[in-house]
């Protein structure tokens, strides 16, 4: 009976959920801005399951990578394709990466606490606060973090899903007509969806610690799916609403779709209150998985304690999250944490699977 | 130690409210209004007229029954962007501007005129306590003089002005749609002409007659718009699903008027794009019931006398559509109808040749209006006896 009550292993369903709400991050505010920006017309939001579809196939890749080398996760078995240093360097620069995520996602939560609701609490210190609890969650591990973002998937989809239906009234169909104009600017949007997935390679590390690894494909699929639909919804949605050429001059759509929605002479009358707790919620989310692989990363490569780990990156976090100056160099770090994905996330663990096909490695 | 430590953190992390504000404090402001400065020396200025509600004042004239002073305050102040009006108000209000519950913006003709509303609505669209469902007004007369009126409904004229608008859709087919903040912001963005409602002051009342158009391309009021062209634009965008079309009688002579209640209606915009010639059908169709006849001869059992009736309202329609159309193009010279959208998404190719100079292209078009009506029935009574006086 052991294995039914084992509650340190990851169920099918946390894995779906846990790569779910890691993808759902920043970008679920400003996909919309960034997809009609790039594709200049409607179609954009096609883009969007394109990429979705894309992001699924380069889970099965990583998934092929995985199941070489069973009940390892990434920072293990790179240096046995690669051997011990340049897995070393390899785990360094993954680790950087996941650092300067997460102190992407600190400073775009503080910015936005700041700018919607504590207007004269200092940046720092809202920070501060937001990384103490992320820090507590970490120390209890994958597992706590992972049956806490099942208590707050059902809240956070639904609040989202509750907010287009409130706006479904302002619905206009003519502005996201015409359908199709050719392939090109579907092609230029999905250049900028891409950045939206960032997350998905953290298959990498949680598959190891599946229940029922065989699962894994299924749990991938739909992991990376529901983003993608509810990515979708929201472009076609704000699209419709706010229509394409509006969109492309907010900084935050969806936040304003949300100030949009009016309940007349009701409690309600402004509802965007409510819909800041859930994407603070969803930013959380992202942030306590990279803020925990950035701590294992720590602890790999020094061989210290977890809590060593966690807390010695806490100054790391917060210093690069201080960087930026000004809104427009948060958004441009945001850019380059995407690029760092595709080729840390992505394109180096592809490489790693060829090198390993071709050695002819087999664990 | 543990327990020290614990209590450190509880000091940082469970006192204080950085940014409370106590509700009693706040100037909660519902509307603004925006004029031209009266001195010709601040001509490049902004005078902006901001409308605090006292809720002190409302709720003891609740209790009391009694009508005591007046339950808002107006502070006037002239600066050249309306930032620095807020901020300038400063100086003299004791309670901080607090803008979340803002209803109303009205702007005054003369000023909307002159000025790039782009411009002018920008601050709003982008301050972050300012919703995007502000309603947004031109008035006739000085914006200011709106707020300063008692109506006896509702005691703040900025929110009265605000509920009035709730009556368009079902009720009358004569005012302009309402239109908010972020819709403006959302038509300039597009490179659409529209129309703003257009707020005059009767005595005591605000009355909201027709509209008034804006020019996509100047960004500015380049007109208003009669009744009859506003109940045109309302049937051709579907905006309306009310009011009353008064006919003269299905006689030559026409002396006998009867009125037909709108209940229902829909329109239909197809484009053609033939040989450079743009011709749009519109269908528009209309069920409703007879409200009010003044003919001794009308007998609406007799069908054959309600297909009269019905022929004499859709031609009375068509007159009225046709005549605002023309208008449109020969007067105006902008297309507010946003007849742009089903020339875009029908022929998108040629759209994007065109889209610069889309008002010229729509003076050059063609238009075939046809108007179907039905009569569903005729209330209570159908007819009157004796046939003769």
């Amino acid at each position: 009976m052991k294995s039914a009550l084992d509650t340190t292993r990851l169920t099918q369903n946390q894995v779906t959920i846990g790569i779910s709400l890691t993808v759902l991050g920043v970008g679920m505010i400003t996909l919309p801005r960034e997809v009609f920006t790039a594709a200049g017309i409607a179609s954009g939001w096609v883009s969007v399951l394109l990429t979705g579809g894309l992001a699924i196939g380069v889970m099965f890749l990583l998934i092929t990578l995985n199941n070489r080398y069973p009940g390892l996760s990434y920072f293990q078995y790179n240096r046995l394709i690669v051997g011990s240093w340049i897995g070393g360097f390899l785990t360094l620069i993954t680790t950087a990466y996941y650092i300067t995520f997460a102190a992407f996602e600190t400073r775009a939560m503080a910015e936005l606490i700041q700018m919607f609701i504590l207007d004269r609490t200092p940046v720092s210190f809202t920070m501060l606060i937001f990384i103490g609890t992320t820090v507590y969650l970490v120390l209890g591990g994958y597992s706590a973090i992972f049956r806490l973002f099942e208590l707050y998937f059902p809240a956070i989809i639904t609040f989202t899903l509750l907010i287009m239906i409130l706006s479904a009234n302002q619905f206009e169909i003519n502005h996201i007509r015409p359908f199709f104009e050719g392939f090109t600017p579907i092609m230029k949007g999905m250049s900028a969806t891409i950045l939206s997935f960032v997350g998905i390679e953290i298959i990498l590390f949680i598959q190891a610690h599946m229940r029922n690894p065989q699962r894994v494909k299924k749990a991938a699929v739909y992991g990376v799916a529901i983003p993608t639909l509810l990515y979708a919804i929201i472009v076609i949605m704000v699209g419709g609403i706010m229509g394409v050429g509006e969109t492309m001059t907010l900084v935050y759509p969806l936040m304003e779709l949300a100030k949009s929605i009016e309940i007349r002479n009701f409690f309600f009358e402004r509802f965007e209150t409510f819909f800041i707790p859930l994407w603070i919620l969803s930013i959380f989310t992202t942030l306590a998985v990279v803020f925990y692989l950035a701590a294992l990363g720590i602890k790999t490569i020094f061989k210290v304690k977890k809590e060593t780990a966690v807390f010695s990156i806490i100054p790391l976090i917060y210093i690069i999250a201080m960087t930026p100056k000004n809104i427009n160099e948060m958004f441009t770090m945001g850019v380059w944490v995407g690029y760092s994905m595709i080729v840390i996330g992505i394109a180096i663990p592809l490489t790693l699977l060829l090198v390993s096909l071709v050695r002819g490695q087999r664990q | 130690m543990r327990a020290i430590c614990i209590l450190i953190v509880a000091v940082f992390v469970l006192t204080g409210c950085w940014d409370h504000r106590e509700i009693e404090e706040l100037g909660i402001i519902t509307g603004v209004a925006i004029d031209k400065p009266e001195d010709s020396a601040q001509s490049h200025m902004l005078t902006v007229t901001n409308q605090y509600v006292l809720p002190q004042s409302i709720s003891s004239q609740v209790k009391s029954g009694t009508s005591g002073s007046k339950p808002y305050v107006n502070e006037t102040v002239t600066a050249p962007s309306i930032l620095q009006t807020i901020r300038e108000q400063s100086k003299f209000v004791s309670r901080p501007p607090y803008y979340y519950h803002l209803k109303t913006v009205v702007i005054s003709k003369e000023l909307a005129e002159t000025t790039d509303l782009l411009k002018l609505t920008y601050f709003f669209n982008r301050d972050h306590e300012i919703r995007r469902s502000v309603q947004v007004f031109i008035s006739e007369e000085e914006a200011e003089t709106l707020f300063n009126i008692a109506p006896e409904e509702d005691k703040v004229p900025s929110i009265y002005l605000d509920k009035i608008t709730h009556n368009y859709t079902t009720k009358t087919a004569e005012m302009a749609p309402t239109i908010s903040l972020g819709d403006i912001s959302k038509y300039f963005s597009h490179q659409k002409s529209f129309i703003i409602p257009f707020a005059s002051l009767k005595e005591n009342a605000i009355y909201i007659n027709g509209g008034v158009i804006v020019n996509a391309d100047s960004k500015k009021v380049v007109g208003v718009l009669s009744k009859d062209e506003t109940r045109a634009f309302n049937w051709i965008n579907e905006r309306s699903q009310g009011g009353v079309i008064e006919v003269f009688g299905v006689d030559e002579g026409q002396q006998h008027p009867f009125t037909f209640e709108i209940k229902k209606m829909s329109s239909k915009v197809t484009p053609n794009y033939q040989n450079d010639i743009l011709t749009y059908d519109i269908h528009l169709s209309f069920q409703g019931k007879l409200g009010e006849d003044w003919s001794y001869d009308s007998d609406q059992f007799n069908q054959e006398y309600v297909e009269k009736q019905e022929k004499a309202i859709e031609e009375r329609i068509q007159s009225i559509v046709v005549n605002s159309i023309e208008k449109a193009q020969k007067e105006h010279k902008v297309d507010y109808y946003e007849l742009m959208e089903p020339f875009r998404i029908n022929y998108t190719k040629e759209w994007y040749k065109i889209k610069d100079d889309w008002n010229q292209f729509f003076t050059k078009a063609n238009f075939n209006v046809d108007v179907s009506v039905l009569v569903e029935h005729y209330q209570d009574v159908g007819r009157k006896l004796p046939f003769k006086p």
